[in-house]
């Protein structure tokens, strides 16, 4: 899997949507901290997490997501598929998924161009901008139908083994 | 083809069910509608952000989820600049139904303020205004060195600057968490309006007293915003209906208000919460920080608004609050009747309707 | 095609494009767009689409979801969590089910820390589960245990959803919040019962320790559980004492979790990058899931479905018993598909005048609808609860076994409602008692 770009990007983005993770918990912790030991807490901490934060945590790491085809499904009726089946069937769920997420790219893209082109921001006690988190947005939804799409040709032209691991699910539990 | 049903219309408002808005101005409203109509313009009223996310109900009504949406301006800060630079007038007159009355009329008179809405593609119906905003406060506040570092929750905007200028440490608490943060003692106090103190987060179970420091209302909004094609596809007879019982239901919405405001007030005194008279610093701070321009209105206007010239756009509005301010002075504020005359007469009646809105 | 026609023919596509192992968020909201496309019109259907994803995940309200996740995986990566199931274990020997009897005991008291459910169930999954199954429980029981009890989250006060049907319904959230606190402990006894009932008549659902502990294998393990009662009490002690809001109370617990790994040698680059790895994927799946169940709550509106089912099904008469357990039914039908604050919403405006009108107790009646969308929660086929258990665990266990195993506990919540319903007084004595 080294060098294909689409999967180094997703997993960047982990790794982005980590450190977001972290950010919070330490920007939160700080605004405790602040709040309760000289009564000044920092402005804006109820925006950044909600509008960065938790946006960067959600979208981010839907490419990986995609690419462990680790959404939550339901296993049970494919489970009980013969080979075959399974095959058109993870194919068209493949397809389904590009369209949906190709889809959403291209409606918040559209949105985010329109949010920065008025500087967008939200007022509470202070201003806090927010048109850049609205890209994050659209680069997740790409990234997760470019990994769908990328599946779907695995599964077409990339041979038994591929089409092997693409039918697996996670049947065989893992021991802790 | 399709049957001739009644078609049925959506009301989005992401108030709660019980809010007096929703009821007055939105349930009660349809129903009327209904009625007037003999049928023909049916609304189902979706409550709580059910149909559409609350910072979404303008955009979402534009796009035709709804035909009708109750939108807050101040949520949208980019899209609607005209609207939001006059979001903090009601400093310089803490009065309901003067900013209900006189925002509406600026927002379906002059240019300005309709375009503001128009250009986001919706049409502006008419407005509202809550109750005048105190702070309700754990422990109790009389003075200016009595708000200084006291942990607040403001609503942002010109609240929020007043803040600032009188040294309280701003919090931010949002709405479902209030009730818990004052149990436990996190917030001092909140600037809002009183109605809260029995109704929606009940909050005289969990605050002591009411400074009655007369701060302003909040009002940068529409309570009906139209979806476009639905108001163009009407008869010039229905846009008209629409508007009567929009006149009856603003009022019914600010004397409820009003009446709410007593009562609650009442109910939180016979319930041990102290109503506290500001003394002179604290209103002497108010007023000199109004009359120093309400925390730089104009240059928050210009910079963050982009209105090119603030100065022109309040003096255009000063005269509708003069107006209201006048109009209102005879009037018994609980005399439905005389004020739905007024505002008939003053806002909708001197609309054409078969060219407002037919652009 | 009615719009009604246009729901059911959503429902119908949504369990065929599950079955056909479609991502469940995908499923939701794919369906939505198309179903809003049919009952309006292309550009309100983009609409949504357009406002929803943003608009729903920028909020702070959800924000203690991802900060209790974080806590529960630094814990469970370093290891601070084996310590206390191996000594309650040794502790709990004669209690069949022990160790899930204690993960629903925990899940009580963090519930009394947290007002949502999702956050309950996400910072106990990842800190019990596997600790249950390392010691041979039954993998329904283990998580079906953990799904349920997360439920206690809303029951148990503070509660994001009772403040919300407080407002709705302007009911006082303080006698909510009082009135919730039986029923939520006794929640929490009828599904411990359960739990020894069924392990004492199977007991391979939960090995017991072995026969006698070695006498050093108590002390060895007592001096292993310091951090996490250290951990609980600094949460909890945070939120009890009104110093923090459950996000603050999930970021500094995630945060002290660092710390005690760090004071265990246990903290090291690839443990916490492998941590913030796991929740940002876990955040990422469960709000995929919820954002498109989001979408489809719009779409069942707009096709007014739930209206008109809860319409149909109220129209049995003004017996207000009669009344409340139709609601009940109504509650439990819907919320298979539709998330528990838009349940509310679309329904309570329906509810409200002809409960009223029968002279129904709100404050009961409010504590009964919370224990409902609760069980919405760890439903099939939409049940967020259990996705949460499921993305925590990836691969340990399946989707249906969560399902089955929390369908004992879903008996038991009905056992605890018709106690409810029963004995008004269970939810009404206590808040009796501040008038
Ligand atoms: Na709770
Ligand atoms: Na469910």
């Amino acid at each position: 899997m080294r060098g294909n770009p689409i999967l180094w990007l997703s997993d960047r983005l982990v790794e982005i949507a980590g450190l977001v993770l972290l950010a919070m918990m330490l920007h939160v912790c700080a605004d405790v901290a602040m709040k309760y030991l000289f009564n000044d807490p920092i402005e804006g901490t109820l925006e950044v997490v909600s509008y960065y934060y938790m946006v960067g945590s959600v979208f981010l790491p839907i490419a990986l997501v995609e690419l462990r085809r680790g959404s939550v499904a339901v296993d049970l009726f494919f489970n009980m598929m013969p080979a075959r089946l399974k095959l058109v069937c993870v194919g068209a769920v493949l397809l389904a998924s590009a369209l949906v997420y190709g889809g959403l790219a291209d409606v918040t893209w559209h949105d985010a161009l329109k949010a920065f082109a008025k500087r967008e921001v939200v007022m509470g006690p202070i201003d806090v901008v927010i048109w850049p988190s609205r890209f994050a947005l659209p680069a997740s939804f790409a990234l997760g139908a470019l990994v769908c799409l990328w599946h779907l040709g695995r599964l077409l032209f990339g041979g038994a083994a591929a089409r092997a691991e693409l039918i697996s699910t996670h049947e065989e539990l893992e021991e802790v | 083809a399709e049957p001739a049903a009644a078609e049925q219309y959506n009301l989005s408002t992401w108030l709660e069910p019980n809010h007096i808005i929703t009821r007055k101005a939105h349930v009660e409203w349809a129903e009327a509608v209904k009625q007037a109509s003999g049928g023909a313009i049916d609304f189902q009223v979706f409550v709580g952000g059910a149909l559409i996310p609350a910072k979404s109900t303008m955009q979402g009504t534009a796009d035709g989820i709804a035909q009708v949406g109750f939108h807050t301006a101040t949520y949208t800060p980019s899209d609607l600049p005209v609207s939001n630079a006059l979001a903090d007038m009601g400093f310089k007159t803490p009065d309901a139904f003067v900013m209900a009355f006189a925002y509406s009329d600026f927002m379906m008179h002059e240019a300005a303020g309709y375009q503001d809405w128009r250009k986001n593609g919706v049409i502006f119906g008419g407005g509202y205004s809550t109750p005048i905003y105190y702070f309700l406060c754990r422990g109790e506040n009389r003075t200016l060195a009595d708000f200084k570092g006291k942990r607040v929750r403001m609503p942002g905007g010109g609240w929020a600057r007043f803040g600032q200028h009188i040294g309280v440490v701003g919090v931010n608490v949002p709405s479902s968490e209030i009730y818990t943060a004052f149990e436990r003692g996190s917030v001092d106090c909140t600037a809002s309006d009183p109605t809260h103190l029995t109704s929606g987060a009940t909050l005289m179970e969990v605050v002591d007293s009411v400074t009655l420091l007369k701060m302003s209302p909040f009002y940068a909004g529409v309570t009906w915003a139209y979806n476009v094609p639905f108001w163009q596809g009407l008869t010039d007879a229905q846009r008209r209906l629409l508007f009567d019982e929009s006149a009856k239901a603003m009022v019914r919405m600010e004397v409820e208000y009003d009446k709410n405001v007593e009562a609650a007030l009442a109910a939180a005194r016979q319930k041990g919460v102290k109503l506290i008279e500001p003394d002179a610093t604290l209103q002497q701070s108010y007023d000199q920080w109004v009359a120093d321009g309400i925390g730089g209105v104009a240059e928050i206007a210009k910079e963050k608004h982009g209105i090119q010239d603030p100065a022109a756009l309040f003096a255009s509005f000063e005269p509708y609050m003069t107006k209201w301010v006048g109009l209102m002075k005879g009037v018994d504020r609980h005399d439905e009747a005389a004020l739905t005359k007024l505002v008939k007469a003053e806002i909708y009646d001197t609309l054409d309707v078969s060219k407002y809105g037919m652009e | 095609m009615s719009p009604i026609e246009i729901g059911f023919l959503g429902v119908g596509a949504v369990l065929l494009l599950m079955a056909l192992r479609l991502p469940i968020g995908i499923a939701l909201a794919g369906v939505s767009f198309l179903g809003l496309w049919a009952v309006t019109n292309l550009t309100a259907a983009w609409g949504l689409v357009r406002a929803v994803p943003y608009e729903f995940i920028a909020t702070w309200s959800f924000s203690a979801v991802p900060m209790f996740l974080l806590m529960g995986y630094i814990a469970s990566h370093a290891g601070l969590t084996s310590g206390l199931f191996r000594s309650m274990r040794i502790l709990l020997a004669g209690v069949p089910g022990g160790l899930a009897c204690a993960t629903v005991g925990a899940c009580a008291l963090f519930a009394a820390a947290s007002g949502s459910s999702v956050a309950t169930a996400a910072a106990m999954a990842r800190i019990a589960v596997p600790e249950m199954i390392r010691h041979r429980y039954d993998r329904a029981l283990a998580t079906g245990c953990v799904a349920a009890a997360g439920t206690l989250g809303s029951l148990i006060p503070p509660s994001i959803l009772m403040v919300l049907y407080g407002v709705f319904t302007q009911q006082s959230i303080g006698k909510l919040f009082v009135a919730g606190f039986l029923p939520g402990l006794l929640s929490a006894v009828v599904y411990m019962a359960m739990i020894v009932t069924r392990v004492s008549i199977t007991p391979s659902l939960a090995p017991r320790a072995a026969a006698a502990a070695a006498p050093g294998e108590l002390r060895d393990a007592l001096r292993e559980i310091w951090p996490l009662p250290l951990l609980i009490l600094g949460v909890l002690g945070g939120i009890f004492t009104g110093v923090m809001t459950p996000t603050e109370a999930g970021a500094v617990g995630a945060f002290i979790a660092v710390l005690i790994a760090a004071v265990r040698g246990r903290l090291s680059r690839a443990m916490l990058r492998g941590a913030l790895r796991d929740t940002a994927m876990g955040t990422s799946v469960i709000f995929v899931i919820a954002m498109g169940a989001s979408m489809f709550t719009t779409f069942m509106g707009l096709t007014r479905l739930p209206t008109t089912v809860a319409e149909a099904m109220l129209s049995v008469g003004d017996d207000p018993l009669l009344l409340v357990v139709m609601i009940g039914v109504i509650f439990v039908i819907l919320g298979m598909f539709i998330d528990s604050i838009g349940l509310m919403l679309l329904t309570l405006p329906i509810m409200m005048p002809l409960l009223d009108r029968a002279g129904v107790d709100m404050i009961w009646f409010g504590i009964l609808v919370i224990k409902l969308l609760e069980i919405g929660l760890v439903t099939p086929p939409v049940g967020l609860n259990v996705y949460v258990i499921k993305s925590a665990l990836g691969g340990l266990v399946e989707l249906p076994t969560v399902f089955r195993g929390a369908a004992w506990f879903i008996v038991m919540d009905l056992v605890t409602l018709a106690l409810l319903i029963a004995f008004p007084a269970i939810s009404l004595w206590l808040p009796s008692l501040m008038d």
